[in-house]
């Protein structure tokens, strides 16, 4: 059967044919109008177009012009295809214990030729996509938003859809898993996949219907995806038969990397089962960074380090990650071979006192009666009663001269 | 569901088709045969290593699929057919594949703007600063084949070419 082919073999001698043109050209108008509707998914993206080709022809036969034309045409068929990776690179996220909303964020692209909702779902998963240590907890929560748009980065307030819209193809779109930590301690690890499920576009705002099969006998695992609200099914087998006249669905997604990168049956993602994955990982870590530098005055007004030089020390301590730390006391040990200089601590410009002299301030030398001074402390909680935000810098400064 | 849904419709629709397989086809003139065949390139590779092209239906045509249109003229009167010009559009979603068309007897020229039609090498595209530069071939809206010869009554020509799904 050669849908395909509009062959034209009518001589001007073939009246039956000419007389039949008006009745095939309305059942072929009627026909157009169901394939239309069945496509309507698909109106900004090849997947369902038909494609069509004209091909006309002029002659001149006996001195007189004659002109005749022939079409060729076939539906484009829809390819289901896109990728999804975690965006920390080669490294776990760095979270802190007790973290709330710790982001791990992804990206999702379509790679197919049809305008798709994308379902979303993050489960525990192991080994650690980036090596040791090993997975060795699981967040106490775990929720997955698609980005909203409106600002970069996860914002609670925007980004609460729970399924990618409307994705047009080579667009990528920004998916953030979040997720609420329990007690841990430093070192630890929780591995997470962010498992992605094809699903169908076409009404924007509205959580298309999954697409759990293709017509060529694949089919996704049964799931549970946007935030627990939607339970899908395991798709069923079905060959579609390929026809020019039909768009058949075609899985073309890629397998999991990596044992970790599952699809929702927990085992490594496959192949062509309108799901992909990608693992990232949570490692805990100290919430408080501090960069430490050395600047050397020597009493020539130069930068040698001989005795007499004056060494000024300056700490950066900033909280990282998005939880306030309380009773965060810095303190430095007084390097051997150097005495601290009385007086000479600095917190954010601020001088402070040498002495335990809270609340005059909350910094000291400690030892600042008996000498030699064996170590300085700032105290930036000052005495527990403030809690230290993420994102702050605390600059401390402190100079000792060498012996 | 969905899926039961769309099978049974495709179904349906395979059928009315099936009805009306002839539909499309409707009468210009009668001295001319003239069809308009469109292929699936399929490439398969045999364990010796040589490469093989067929061409089929194409039932499931995906992007960078590649298609060959065969576009055939057949002189079906009693009388010579001169100054025959075949002029085709490449379709929507489609790109033209660089030197693929072919015709024997013929001089191949393109467009694109469906206008003006020049050698492959001769055609130029302007950007948006008004610059010009020499034509892709993605850039072809259409091709035209002028058949240097008479076609003789019974006698054939055929044009092809390619073109890459978008």
């Amino acid at each position: 059967m050669n849908f395909y082919r509009n062959m034209i073999a009518i001589d001007a001698f073939n009246i039956s044919a000419i007389l039949d043109l008006p009745a095939r050209k309305n059942i072929y108008t009627s026909v157009v109008l169901i394939i239309s509707m069945f496509v309507t998914t698909n109106i900004f993206a090849a997947a369902g177009d038909s494609i069509s080709n004209t091909a006309t022809i002029n002659y001149v036969i006996g001195g007189v012009p004659g002109t005749g034309n022939a079409s060729a045409s076939f539906l484009e068929d829809r390819l289901i295809n896109f990728s999804v990776s975690e965006d920390n690179g080669s490294a776990a996220v760095p979270v802190i214990s007790d973290m709330t909303d710790a982001v791990m964020q992804f990206t999702v692209t379509n790679t197919g030729n049809g305008v798709q909702d994308f379902l979303l779902t993050a489960v525990n998963t192991a080994p650690n996509p980036f090596g040791l240590p090993a997975d060795n907890f699981d967040p106490l929560t775990i929720q997955v938003f698609a980005e909203s748009g409106a600002t970069p980065g996860y914002q609670a307030v925007e980004d609460t859809a729970v399924f990618i819209d409307e994705l047009v193809p080579n667009v990528p779109h920004v998916v953030y898993v979040v997720a609420d930590l329990p007690t841990q301690v430093i070192d630890d690890v929780s591995v997470i996949a962010l498992i992605v499920q094809i699903a169908e576009g076409g009404v924007v705002g509205t959580e298309g219907l999954v697409v759990n099969a293709d017509d060529n006998g694949h089919i996704s695992p049964a799931g549970v995806f946007s935030n627990g609200s939607t339970s899908v099914s395991a798709g069923t087998a079905n060959t579609i038969p390929d026809s020019p006249l039909t768009m058949e669905t075609v899985f073309n997604d890629p397998a999991g990397l990596s044992p970790e990168d599952v699809s929702t049956d927990l085992v490594q993602d496959i192949a062509r089962n309108g799901q992909h994955a990608d693992a990232g990982a949570y490692q805990v870590m100290s919430p408080v960074a501090i960069v430490k530098t050395v600047t050397v005055i020597d009493p020539l007004g130069g930068t040698d380090p001989y005795p007499g030089a004056t060494l000024r020390y300056q700490l950066d301590v900033v909280v990282t990650g998005n939880t306030a730390v309380d009773n965060l006391v810095i303190s430095d040990a007084i390097p051997a071979n150097t005495t601290y200089t009385d007086n000479s601590i600095l917190l954010n410009a601020v001088a402070q006192t040498d002495a335990d002299d809270a609340p005059v301030d909350y910094s000291r030398a400690i030892d600042i009666l008996a000498k030699p001074v064996v170590s300085i402390e700032v105290d930036l909680s000052q005495g527990g009663t403030v809690s230290v935000a993420p994102g702050v810098t605390n600059v401390i400064i402190f100079e000792v001269t060498i012996d | 569901m969905k899926n039961i849904k769309q099978n049974i419709f495709k179904t349906i629709l395979i059928s009315v088709f099936t009805l009306f397989t002839a539909m499309n086809a409707y009468a210009e003139d009668g001295a001319i045969r003239f069809s308009n065949n469109a292929f699936k390139q399929v490439i398969s590779k045999a364990a010796d290593g040589t490469v093989k092209y067929d061409y089929v239906e194409p039932g499931l045509v995906l992007p960078d699929d590649v298609i060959l249109y065969e576009i055939v003229f057949e002189n079906i009167s009693d009388q010579e057919v001169s100054n025959i010009v075949v002029n085709n559009p490449i379709a929507n979603n489609s790109k033209y594949r660089d030197s693929s068309a072919t015709g024997d007897s013929t001089e191949i020229t393109f467009s694109v703007d469906g206008k003006n039609f020049a050698a492959a090498d001769a055609l130029t595209v302007k950007d948006q600063t008004g610059k010009t530069w020499k034509a892709k071939p993605e850039d072809y809206t259409a091709i035209r084949w002028v058949y240097k010869k008479a076609l003789k009554p019974g006698e054939k020509g055929k044009v092809t070419y390619k073109t890459t799904i978008k």
